[in-house]
């Protein structure tokens, strides 16, 4: 195992960061609203899905949106790392 | 509800079980170092990783539990799968690489990476181990549970049959064999899911009305009137009926019940009949009672005659009326499929429970017909009543079990020692990223298939875990063949990740860990192989000795536990420099020992478990998460500011 921290590219981890916080604002609206709206959550934002459904949904394709984004943020990040340590090791002109 | 044994299901479930055996065996050759049994040798490929993770996570309770619930309470069901898919945020987020960079076998690998010290490793290895066991507990009872009804042996039977299996695949190759049945599983659970998924959207709904008199087609239960209340009397339901009709006096407990009761003398057969006011106006529902007798020996009787195959509870599970008075929809889009359950009248089916002062105990199932718009809101569950009924408590004690399944899946010990089984942290990373994607979309065809279930006619009203195997009956004898043997895979699946999460708390934390003896790597693997033979053989005894409690609720305390002892320290650790070694240590009994108080002193504790007035309980709401949680952070933080070297 290995115990020093790696070293990131920190727009990845800001990324993450926000990402993280993205979700927990939206999950923790979403838990609030059924807790102290229930009634609100019968309304339709689209005809014949009530807004209890819509949202549920909703933050389950939230969570593959943040996972697909995070992962492309991390590629973005490796890609990144790997151009400048070739950029480093380039014989300068 | 005495159910058919199925030969089919019995067969596949044996070819399944056959199958995961000789897996293990095959692959038991290859795995003689510690790295490989504890660890799948590091080697997995993300891939098959994620799909595992999916089998290692998505348990009984996830597939029965979420399924039933919905198909009995709607949208409630729904809030749960929400609930334990946004823990995976968490677990990609925040602990999916580091676990990775910083463990070797289990979790106090990672925890104690910066200290090496013995009382965190102490601390850790019992926190593993009792998270372990409260999730082990409801697999093993489902497992019984359900084998009685689907395959025909008694509850022990089926306890001892799942923890024999699960011992062998075990010790046979550890993480090896338990990562492929589970990626087995999972593949399996979510290619059936949506083919279920499928055939439920193909068949629609169609509208049964309640029977209206003789001659009518309908679900098979009665609904007399509207009638004024004075009407309500024992001929406005035997007018039309044979003679030979004796009404029950309403004395004892039925006093002041709202139901006539009516038995027929020759047979003994027992009608019942539930006065419910809509608007200004009375009716009369048939209703079904099951009566269990006081002393325990004598069989259950339903509608007064002994529970027999040819006597039995009516399977439920009916749309009283469709939106624009269709009587079928036809096949639906998934839209359309929720628009329609949303337009229509469902009839649900209510309980009450009613004993005797001589201990025989009557529940009595009764039909409630619901507004489809009133299945898709929240607050339906019992245990979640509360937050339409505006109480605070309730309410805080929803969002407190929302709070623990979201901090509470990133502290499974069985779910973070899934990320040592892959090559590197890209790997992890991408792992869960799979995961996420199965159990996401595993918990999206959870909706569909408890409103199907709902909708299908096959219900077993007693018994809302059997939601989504007899809703596959409906569609045939393979269908449910099929189901039946798959909700035994999730069961093989989720107890050999918990196993082996628990034999590497006991060999490599507390035995070579805590206690210093410095094993050899072959030593080790036999360590841990005899741990799991230990903790499947207790499995399997607490699997028997908890067959009549209700232990569903274990799974939420799971969570709660694992949140409150293991995300502080594990965050704390990762994002915190100035963490100390007895803020840890302090952060984690406390968090171990203030959820367990928690729980041990609430309400659903003291009617559940202990049978006491659960008015009388100490604490005020049921889940703790969200005391102890931030109570877990609060004592890292103030320990290691105490601690701190200046």
């Amino acid at each position: 195992m290995n115990t020093t921290p790696p070293k990131h590219n920190p727009s990845a981890t800001l990324g993450g960061t926000i990402l993280f916080c993205i979700y927990l604002a939206a999950y923790g609206l979403f838990v609030l609203a059924n807790a102290w709206f229930p009634d609100a959550m019968t309304a339709q934002p689209i005809p014949g899905i009530n807004l209890a459904v819509f949202l549920g949904i909703g933050l389950i394709f939230l969570t593959f949106a943040i996972a697909a984004i995070y992962v492309w943020l991390r590629f973005e990040a490796k890609t990144e790392i790997s151009s400048s340590r070739e950029d480093k090791r380039a014989p300068k002109s | 509800m005495i159910h058919q044994t199925s030969m089919l299901a019995v067969m596949i479930f044996f070819f399944f079980v056959s199958i995961t055996l000789l897996l293990s065996f095959f692959l038991g050759w290859r795995t003689k170092s510690a790295q490989a049994y504890f660890a799948a040798h590091g080697e997995v490929h993300w891939l098959v990783n994620g799909v595992a993770f999916a089998g290692d996570y998505l348990s009984a309770a996830s597939f029965l539990g979420i399924c039933g619930m919905i198909a009995f309470y709607g949208y409630d069901g729904f809030l749960y799968a929400i609930g334990y898919l946004a823990g995976w945020v968490v677990a990609l987020l925040v602990v999916a690489e580091p676990m990775k960079r910083l463990g070797k076998f289990t979790f106090a690998d990672a925890i104690d990476a910066t200290f090496q010290s013995r009382d965190i490793r102490l601390a850790a290895a019992v926190s593993t181990l009792v998270v372990s066991l409260f999730y082990l507990i409801p697999q093993m009872v489902g497992a019984g549970v359900l084998i009685q009804p689907l395959l025909g042996f008694s509850h022990q039977v089926g306890v001892l049959l799942v923890g024999t299996v699960v011992i062998l695949i075990v010790t046979t190759a550890g993480m090896v064999s338990t990562t492929y049945v589970q990626f087995l599983k999972g593949s399996l659970l979510l290619i059936f899911s949506f083919i279920l998924v499928g055939m439920i959207l193909n068949r629609g709904i169609q509208a049964v009305p309640f029977d209206r008199g003789a001659g009518s087609e309908g679900i098979g239960f009665k609904e007399l009137g509207p009638f004024a209340e004075s009407e309500l009397t024992a001929e406005a339901v035997t007018a039309n009926a044979p003679s030979g009709l004796v009404l029950l006096e309403p004395v004892g407990p039925w006093k002041d019940k709202p139901y006539i009761r009516i038995k027929d003398s020759e047979s003994g057969e027992l009608f019942l009949w539930r006065k419910e006011k809509v608007k200004e106006e009375w009716f009369l529902r048939q209703s079904q009672i099951l009566t269990k007798p006081a002393n325990g020996t004598s069989p259950a009787l339903v509608g007064g005659r002994p529970l027999t195959e040819d006597n039995q509870l009516t399977p439920v599970g009916t749309v009283l009326s469709l939106p624009r008075e269709m009587k079928d929809t036809g096949p639906l889009g998934p839209l359309e499929f929720l628009d329609a359950v949303q337009g229509s009248q469902v009839l649900l089916w209510a309980n009450e429970r009613i004993k005797e002062e001589d201990g025989t105990v009557h529940t009595v199932y009764y039909p409630k017909p619901t507004p489809g718009s009133e299945v898709l809101r929240p607050g339906n569950l019992p245990a979640f009543k509360g937050i339409r009924s505006g109480g605070t408590a309730d309410k805080w004690n929803f969002v407190s079990l929302m709070l623990a399944l979201f901090c509470g899946t990133a502290s499974l010990p069985h779910i973070l020692i899934r990320y040592y089984t892959v090559k590197d942290e890209a790997a992890a990373r991408a792992s869960t990223v799979v995961g996420i994607a199965t159990i996401g979309s595993f918990y999206l065809t959870t909706l569909f298939i408890g409103l199907g279930a709902m909708t299908s006619g096959g219900l077993d009203v007693s018994d809302s875990n059997m939601a989504a195997p007899l809703l596959a009956r409906t569609f045939g004898e393979w269908m449910f063949a099929l189901i039946s043997a798959i909700a035994f895979t999730t069961v093989l699946g989720t107890v050999s990740g918990l196993i082996v999460a628990a034999s590497g708390a006991v060999a490599h934390d507390l035995i070579e860990g805590w206690m210093g003896w410095k094993l050899h790597d072959k030593a080790k693997v036999q360590a841990g192989k005899i741990a799991a033979v230990v903790v499947g053989v207790i499995a399997i005894v607490l699997g028997i000795i908890f067959q009549k409690m209700n232990v569903n609720f274990l799974v939420g305390w799971a969570f709660s536990v694992a949140a409150s002892a293991n995300l502080p320290s594990l965050a704390m650790l990762l994002f915190w420099k100035g963490t100390t070694r007895q803020g840890v240590i302090t952060a984690i009994w406390v968090g171990l020992l203030s959820s367990l108080t928690w729980i041990l002193l609430s309400s659903d504790t003291y009617r559940d478990v202990y049978g006491w007035d659960p008015q009388t309980a100490v604490i005020p709401f049921s889940q703790p998460g969200i005391v102890t949680i931030p109570l877990g952070f609060l004592t890292i933080w103030l320990v290691s500011l105490a601690t701190r070297k200046k």
